[in-house]
This record gives structure tokens, sequence and C-alpha cells, in this order.
């Protein structure tokens, strides 16, 4: 196991180097650059812009000066936002999308789960349609048509959350746990829906099936009741098309969270790299990308461990 | 052992078979994919309220009583009424037309990215399939490479990188999907080159040709058109998605993502401006959706 884990992540290496060398040419190909603005700048000046960082120098010369300095853990300062590095603006939106993200995530595997297996277990009844036709809305309905209707509904037209913003941990003391996890509320449920959606219909399936095998039955002639069966036997084997989705679950909500950090106004790292991509500010982008190229290669190497733990058929090499 | 017998077509079993089979009229694949799929009423209801939306899409702006761009400076945020049907947008415009060129523009961009899409994934599915050994092994490495990459993000720098005209967004949403296409291809392929009809077919001295157009092909259109049919709605999303960034397309033009954008900022005062495109792409979106399950419960052989 140890050594799948080192080998996984050797193998990542030159995945993360080609989402660099992507990510940098593409950057370098827009037209105009960080310091291109509607006022010319006397040539002098933007002549030492350009020196100041190192954008006089030939283009390959940039990138492997780049790629020097990430390896040391120096990812430059941001062009557009001054006096701010990368790492330190990227670490101020982690805590921000981090919360929401992995808020949505758990609530997306516990919620989507347990409808799945309620729906599986009343395989054709009230309560399989009913989740079935909810988890169609989920998966059909994008999250920028779900975010602005749930804020009419329960923030314009009811007063009952906030509309938008960003209450934050360290504000908790001075506004109450209340109002924090009162403008957590939309933007999770937003993010998690589709997620839901598409847990709920994996589960259902892989119930379904499980339940028919024939241990299933060997558990029921035992005398185990549907909820026994289910706790110990049925869930576990039924979690493993759960858990290989992980993977892409995670990459799902990362780029769903471009979205809702927009509609709820939230100064997460989504956002960054949006207006950076917009306003070329080269060194932010390439952060935010290498960042989440990273917990993607680390999600999926997580979940294909998890998944060995649970399914023996499962080897790793 | 009976005299009458003696080759097995005259084993009387096999003549009543014979008798039977020759009235029935020879039912391929497709014929009775197409009597599953009309049988299937939300998939059919589906294809009906599709094609209406195509067809507003296409030719209600040709009829409508206002273009896209025109202005109105007295119907600032009306709301719905006889002379807008849908009301009219922050600045004055007729949303009963622009939510139908935002119909022209996504569907466009649903159709031509999955084509994209299309040509990208099977000419790779099935030359890795098709070849196999070493050269699918580089290929298919390649796809996992690119899956584990967070792909919305190239789009969203190719989308800057090249500027908002609808050609990038065509190649760039293409190019996002065609690695599903691609794995699906490959696999089917696989398997196809190996069953027992295509070694029957090549025994009976088939040219290569002709296995390829008379055996892999059809096999292979099931889950190509399925896949297809699950593109479209995922193509239409992905443009709504750059839109409602702002990195689809620009006014004055519109999508169903732009429309999108401005109705959220204006819900407060004028909720129908979020209201009518929502729905006008919710609906195709469930339409796409019922057919593609339609679609590959008609299709799927496994299933029967």
């Amino acid at each position: 196991m140890l050594l799948y884990t080192l080998k996984r992540l050797l193998s990542a290496i030159p995945t993360l180097l080609v989402v660099i060398v992507v990510a940098f040419f593409m950057m370098r190909l827009a037209p105009g650059g960080p310091f291109t603005s509607d006022r010319s700048l006397p040539p002098a000046i933007e002549a030492n812009i350009a020196a100041r960082y190192n954008l006089d120098q030939p283009v390959a010369m940039q990138f492997l000066t780049y790629l020097g300095n990430v390896l040391q853990g120096d990812f430059g300062p941001s062009y557009k936002i001054r006096d701010f590095t990368v790492t330190e603006l990227v670490l101020q939106g982690l805590p921000v999308s981090a919360t929401i993200g992995l808020s949505s995530l758990i609530l997306a595997v516990f919620l989507g789960s347990f409808l799945g297996v309620l729906a599986a277990l009343r395989q054709n009844g009230a309560a399989d349609y009913a989740v079935m036709g909810v988890a169609l809305a989920g998966i059909t309905i994008p999250n920028f048509v779900t975010a602005p209707l749930l804020t009419l509904l329960f923030a314009v037209w009811n007063d009952w959350l906030p509309t938008s913003g960003w209450v934050g941990w360290s504000a908790i003391e001075q506004q109450g746990l209340d109002v924090f996890l009162k403008s957590l509320v939309l933007p999770i449920i937003t993010l998690a829906l589709p997620q839901i959606a598409i847990i709920s219909r994996l589960m259902r399936g892989s119930m379904i099936e499980v339940m028919r095998s024939n241990y299933i039955r060997t558990a029921r002639a035992k005398g185990l009741s549907s909820w026994q069966i289910v706790q110990r036997h049925a869930l576990r084997a039924a979690a493993i098309p759960l858990v290989s989705y992980l993977g892409p679950a995670t990459a799902a909500l990362l780029s769903g969270s471009l979205v809702i950090e927009k509609i709820f106004n939230l100064p997460g790292i989504g956002r960054y790299f949006v207006e950076g991509a917009i306003s070329r500010d080269y060194t932010l982008v390439m952060g935010v990308v290498i960042l989440y190229a990273t917990l993607i290669v680390v999600l999926n190497l997580i979940a294909d461990l998890v998944l060995a733990v649970l399914d023996p058929k499962v080897k790793l090499s | 052992m009976n005299n009458s017998a003696r080759y097995a077509k005259d084993h009387p079993s096999v003549q009543a078979m014979e008798k039977a089979a020759t009235p029935m009229a020879g039912r391929s694949l497709w014929d009775d994919a197409k009597r599953r799929m009309m049988r299937n009423k939300a998939a059919m209801a589906s294809l009906v309220v599709l094609g209406l939306v195509v067809l507003l899409a296409i030719f209600g702006p040709m009829f409508a009583a206002h273009a896209y761009n025109d202005i109105f400076y007295d119907a600032y945020l009306a709301p719905p009424s006889d002379n807008f049907w849908f009301g009219a947008d922050a600045n004055g415009r007729d949303l009963f037309v622009r939510t139908l060129i935002g119909a022209r523009v996504s569907l466009a961009v649903g159709f031509m990215a999955t084509i994209v899409s299309l040509v990208i994934g099977v000419l790779w599915g099935a030359t890795a399939g098709f070849f196999g050994g070493t050269i699918d092994n580089v290929m298919m490495r390649i796809v996992d490479v690119l899956y584990s990459l967070p792909f919305v993000f190239f789009v969203i720098i190719l989308m800057v990188v090249f500027g908002t005209s609808l050609w990038i967004m065509f190649i760039a949403i293409g190019a996002i999907e065609w690695l599903t296409m691609a794995r699906i291809v490959r696999g089917q392929t696989l398997t196809l080159k190996e069953k027992e009809f295509v070694e029957a077919a090549r025994a009976t001295g088939v040219t290569p040709m002709n296995i390829v157009r008379r055996h892999i092909v059809p096999n292979l259109l099931g889950p190509v058109v399925i896949y297809m049919t699950l593109i479209i709605p995922y193509a239409i999303l992905a443009e709504s998605f750059l839109s409602f960034l702002g990195l689809g397309v620009q006014e004055p033009l519109t999508s169903w993502g732009v429309l999108i954008s401005e109705g959220a900022q204006n819900m407060e005062t004028a909720p129908w401006l979020l209201f009518f495109p929502a729905g006008f792409m919710a609906i195709t979106l469930f339409c796409f959706n019922f057919i593609g399950d339609g679609l590959r419960d008609a299709l799927d052989p496994k299933d029967r």
C-alpha cells in the first residue's frame, strides 16, 4: 500500500507538469499582459515594470524561472493585486472555498447515499419515485439557476437567510454563530444539490444490485432485519461506486464553486481564478490551477486507496 | 433414424422453423429500437417538446414583433404584457425574442460542440481500439492524464486567450467532452473485434471494410448516439456556465446563460427576467435527458 501510494504520487508529477506547461503557455498566448492599460506609460517605465517581473525575457526563460520558483514553494507576487503574493491570496481564499466545498461534499455524500438507499429499499414505491424525480431535477437544473431561485425564495421574498456575503470564521465571536451559519446555508445547499442528485442515483443503482446478491439472501434467511442487513452487509459493497465517484465529484464541486462564489459574493479561490484570468494575472491563475490540479490528483488517490480497503477484489498495483 | 430426416435441413423442427420464419419480416436492431422508443411516452413527449423549442428558436425571431437588439426606452424592466410577452430587460429589450435568440445560440453550441467531441472521440477511440497494443496504451494514457486535469479552468483560459467567439466556444467545449466518447468507442471496438459474429464474418470471407461497415459501425452507433444525447445538454450547460461568468457570448447577442445571469441581477424587481430563460433551459435539458434515457433503453441490447 505504501509502495503503491508512492508510485501514484510519482506518476502525478508528469500530470502536474503537463498542467503547469499548458496553463503557463496558454496564459502567455493571451493578447495583452497584466500591465497593459488604457493609459499609455512612458516606454522607460514599461521597460522597468517588465524587467521587475522578468517579462522582458524570452518566454522559455520565464517558464524555467517560474518552474524553479514553484519547486521552491515560491508562487511569485500577484501581478494585479498589489503587495500580495499568490500564496497569501490563496491562503486568504482557501478557508472560504474549503468551508463551502467540504461542507457540500459531506452533505452530498451523506444525504445522497441516504436518499439512494431509501429509494433502493422502496424500489418502485412512492419514496423511490419522489427521490428519483428530485434527483432528475437536481441533475438537470444547473446551480446558476437554483442559486438565484433559492435566494429569491429564502432571502428576498422571505427574510430567513442573507442573500450573499461571507461572515468568516474570525467574526463568529463578534456576530454570533447563527449569523455565520446562516450565511453558509444557501451556498452549501446550491453547491451540493447536483451532487446529492448524482450520488443518490448512483447509490440506488448499486444498492438494488447488492440487495439481489446471494449473501444478502443468506443474511435475510438468518433472520436479520432489513436495517441490520443494510448496515452490516449491503452498505459496504454498495458504497464502492460512490467511492470511485468521489474524485470526479470533487472536481465538479471545484468548478461549481466558481459560480457559487460569484453569485453569493464569497471571497474564495474560484473568484480569484476568474478575475485573474480576465485581468491576465499570470501568477495568480497559475497558482490556483496548480492548487486545484494537486487537489484532484490527491483526492483521486485517496478514493482509490479507500476503494482497495472496501473492495477485496481491487488489487493495488 | 427416420429416412426423411437424413439431412438437418429436412428435420421437421427445422422445416417448422423455416415456415414460421418466412412470413416474418426481418427485424433489425434499429427496427426493434424504434418500436421500443415509440412506446416510451416520456421520450416521445420530450421529442415533440424539443422539436417545438428548436422550431421556435429557428423561426420565432423572424416573426416576432421586435428585433432582439431593439431598445425601447419606456419599457425598462417592463412586466409581461401584450406587447412584450415575456417582459423587457434592463435595457428595454423584448425578452421573448431574446430568449429565442438565446435558444438559437445555446442549441447551436450544444449541437456543434457535440459534433466536435464526436469527431475527435470516435477517431481517437476507434484508432486506439482497432490497433491495440502500444498505440492503444499511449493514446489511452493521454486520455487518463487529460481526465485528471481541471478542464473547466483550461476552457476559461482558452476563452480568455482567443476571445469569446462562438467558434472557439464550439471547439473548447467539444474538447472537454470528447474524452468519455473516446473511452466508450474504444471499449466497444475492443469487444466487438473479438465477437463471434465478427469472427464468423471473417471466416466466411467478408472483407475487413465490409466487416467494419456492416458489423462494427452499426454496433458502435448505439452507444455513440446515446452518449451524444447526453453530451448535448452538458455542452449547453457548459456554454451557459461560461456565459454566466461573463466569458461566453457577448452583447448584444445572447444565450440562456447570459439571460439567466442578467435575470439573477434583476430578480428582486423583475423576477420574470429569471423565470423565462431558466424555464426554457430547464425544459430543454429535461427533454434531452428523457430522450437520452429512452434511447438507452431502446438501443442497449443488455436490458432486453
